[in-house]
């Protein structure tokens, strides 16, 4: 009777209960979960309730950096409930622990930061920063994620439009050339690069990079070409270079050639002087019976223009160099004359009345 | 001997109704917990960047650059930029210097010396000097290079600054 009229209570209730039943699968289905503590029952993976998530500031590291390390989960805080989560950075060598960095106990609300600096032990290659539970529900679960510390080294890469030649500064000096560099194993920091000038092309600008450990820059540069200059007398210079123009072609001695250098920058040649070469023409000897000769040349003459027989002309070469002529002798020409007779009746040259009275008589005129 | 129960039909209804609700509470349950089944997460770990972020500032100094490192007054800035790389920041500004390679290299050794800044290099060529230094968890790179450009100009200095 009593099972009956449960039954029957039941029955004559069915009809409230099946409304509240489907309110509460209403309430079960659309309602968010309000959840203030996770459970976790496997590694990182998902909980009942909640999932765990780490995460590092970076990675790799240096060996001497600072290492961040961060447990939270999204979208509820985290707490945990009996037991207390445990953070440990540590290395393995062969998938076998070994030397803690760090370790501590946790609690209260994530997210959990932990920083530590890896100092010794900490070696190069892969090491883990994990979470566990150290006790109550999860206990022995671990959550662990691994980290590299490498050498504080990477590699400088140099590259450059054309032949030509820089320097690289920074922690260590690396000078170079060529159209590229590869420079491995050098220590992190920041490094400059300086290029130096190639002639006809403008130069790169200088860069500044930062080399991360385990990491790698590029340096690239570009040398444009600049605009050749034409040159007056044919063909042209490239930019940056200079050449020796001349006033005049050539300049008459005791003259000197006057010259002035040009420089080509980016196809405007500077000056104006236009002729490639210059030469100094010598000056000519003036003769002294008139006329002129060459530089170079000579011509004979003689001491007098004439002579009286037996007497010989006397010669010498008169030698013109560069309007300087040698030798003093001034006559063109010489004449030999033959020698006189006295007292043949003909008062010839070179007799005179005292010397040949009988020749070149004196006529005395008698007023 | 078998004895045949005879369900009466309210108490049959009532019977399936249970039924019912238990499986529908059964299936609701079942989403439920899938429902707070987040994705697997992925461990996040930031990739090494060499491809740093970088801003320019034009002929003004760069933020955050030390106001304590000295900078020629009225000189021409020809660059100023910094490079975000993941825990570093590089900031670096150029400019064209009316002092020679070799009194700007004086100056800044006196200047690095005289702010405790540990010197790790020096170079000094005929038209590149340089300087590195470290202090706490900072890095400095004073090049000097050679540079006539301009009327007045002898050198061009390039600071970097790295901190970490």
């Amino acid at each position: 009777m009593m099972k009956l009229g449960h039954y029957n209570l039941s029955i004559k209730s069915s009809r409230r209960i099946s409304s509240q039943v489907f309110l509460l699968i209403a309430t079960m289905l659309f309602a968010v979960p309000n959840i203030t503590y996770a459970e976790v029952t496997q590694g990182c993976s998902p909980t009942s309730s909640s999932y765990v998530v780490q995460s590092l500031d970076r990675n790799p590291y240096n060996a001497g950096d600072t290492i961040t390390a961060t447990l939270y989960s999204p979208p509820q805080n985290l707490t945990t409930r009996g037991g207390g989560w445990v953070v440990s950075i540590y290395a393995k060598v062969d998938g076998v622990t070994g030397q803690y960095f760090a370790t501590g106990e946790l609690g209260g609300k994530t997210p959990w930061t932990v920083s530590t600096q890896l100092v010794a032990p900490a070696g190069l290659g892969q090491h883990y920063v994990e979470f566990g539970f150290s006790s109550g529900h999860g206990a022995g679960v671990r959550c662990s994620i691994p980290f590299t510390v490498v050498s504080p080294s990477g590699t400088i890469n140099v590259s450059s439009s054309i032949s030509s030649s820089w320097t690289i500064t920074g922690p260590v000096t690396i000078p170079g050339s060529g159209t590229s560099q590869s420079s491995p194993s050098q220590p992190a920091g920041a490094y400059t690069i300086t290029w130096n000038p190639v002639a006809g092309h403008t130069t790169p600008p200088s860069q500044s990079l930062t080399l991360i450990s385990g990491g790698m820059i590029t340096f690239s540069g570009t040398y444009t070409a600049l605009a050749s200059c034409p040159l007056p007398w044919g063909g042209s210079i490239a930019s940056g270079n200079s050449t020796t123009a001349y006033q005049s072609a050539s300049v008459m001695s005791p003259l000197a050639c006057t010259s002035q250098s040009r420089l080509c920058t980016n196809g405007t040649l500077a000056g104006t002087y236009a002729n490639q070469n210059c030469s100094v023409i010598p000056a000519t000897c003036t003769l002294p019976w008139g006329g002129s000769i060459a530089s170079g040349n000579s011509t004979t003459a003689y001491q007098s223009a004439s002579v009286m027989s037996p007497l010989a002309c006397t010669s010498q070469s008169r030698l013109c160099t560069n309007g300087t002529l040698t030798g003093t002798y001034a006559n063109q020409s010489c004449v030999v004359n033959p020698a006189s007779v006295c007292s043949n009746g003909i008062c010839e040259a070179g007799e005179n009345p005292l010397t040949c009275p009988q020749d070149c008589k004196v006529k005395i005129k008698q007023f | 001997m078998e004895t045949e129960t005879v369900v009466p039909p309210h108490k049959k209804k009532f019977l399936t109704l249970i039924v019912l609700v238990v499986v529908i509470i059964f299936v609701v349950l079942v989403v439920n917990q899938k429902r707070n089944v987040a994705p697997t997460p992925t461990p996040q770990v930031a990739e090494l960047s060499q491809e740093p972020q970088k801003i320019d500032f034009g002929t003004n100094m760069p933020t955050d650059f030390p106001t304590d490192i000295p900078v020629e007054k009225g000189v021409k800035v020809e660059q100023s930029y910094s490079l975000n790389y993941a825990g570093q920041k590089q900031l670096t500004i150029v400019f064209l210097s009316t002092k020679t390679v070799k009194e700007n290299y004086t100056l800044y050794a006196d200047f690095l010396k005289k702010q405790n800044w540990n010197i790790s290099n020096k170079y000094e060529s005929a038209n590149v000097s340089s300087l590195y230094g470290t202090k706490e968890s900072n890095d400095i790179n004073v090049t000097i290079s050679e540079n006539i450009s301009a009327a007045g100009v002898k050198s061009q200095v390039s600071i970097s600054v790295l901190k970490k």
